[in-house]
């Protein structure tokens, strides 16, 4: 099932170099989720979400565990995973999602790499089967490929989605 | 530090009795994946008001690497 989606764009182009799409895909349990972020606390909640997020999805179970895979997807595209808080990497609050607003907003270290890589449009498309929510991220460094990217993110998503959804009926 | 608390919230974290989680029990891909790693982070901030490095954690391979770590943050904080 299709949950909902966000983007992130800047108004600068790549020229002269062919476009590049990449993609990248977490899947979060919310049960384990749930159970992870008990255990983890404030610290974890804290560190993890964004103000704005924390005041968006409050106590929100599924919403606060969407947007973790959502960080979690963006950060693989960015080649980088997620951290919490060190200086040298990609640190979960780089990465804000905020699916009501449809925008992904990077900063920091997560802006840096980005601009690295030269990705100039940043969507994040989030499916739903049974316990489990798969966020899947897509960057590219050519806005053209906009509709192409969104292509492979709905393809993917309902490929795992339907692998989730048999797994679960075996 | 208190190794008996943190092992037993640790047990928690990673789905095992804590009975059977001694100093060398091996973490690996299935027990030890990012969202783990996120929350004993934030488990060891709780217990002990310390950052560990997010990649010095996930290369940790044993709970006596991750107890090594604690103790290394918790001296350098001293």
């Amino acid at each position: 099932m299709f949950l909902c989606g966000c983007s992130y764009r800047t108004d600068r182009t790549a020229a002269g170099e062919a476009g590049i799409i990449r993609v990248g895909i977490d899947l979060v349990r919310t049960d384990r989720f749930e159970f992870i972020r008990g255990v983890g606390g404030r610290s974890f909640y804290r560190r993890v979400y964004t103000k704005p997020e924390q005041e968006a999805y409050g106590d929100m179970l599924s919403d606060l565990a969407a947007c973790f895979a959502g960080k979690e997807a963006v950060s693989k595209i960015l080649g980088t995973g997620l951290s919490l808080g060190s200086v040298d990497r990609v640190s979960c609050s780089d990465i804000e999602i905020l699916y009501s607003q449809q925008h992904v907003l990077l900063s920091n270290q997560a802006r840096g790499f980005a601009q690295q890589l030269g990705l100039v449009d940043i969507v994040v498309r989030f499916f739903v089967a049974s316990s489990w929510v798969c966020a899947i991220a897509g960057g590219t460094t050519d806005i053209a490929l906009h509709n192409k990217m969104l292509e492979c993110i709905e393809s993917a998503g309902r490929d795992v989605t339907s692998r989730l959804i048999h797994s679960q009926n075996m | 530090m208190d190794k008996n608390e943190f092992l037993a919230r640790f047990a928690d974290v990673i789905q095992v009795s804590a009975t059977d989680l001694t100093g060398d029990f091996v973490l690996n891909a299935d027990n030890w994946d990012s969202l783990v790693h996120l929350g004993v982070i934030a488990l060891i901030d709780e217990l002990y008001g310390v950052t560990v490095p997010t990649q010095e954690l996930k290369d940790c391979s044993s709970v006596d690497a991750v107890i090594g770590l604690i103790e290394q943050q918790l001296e350098k904080q001293a």
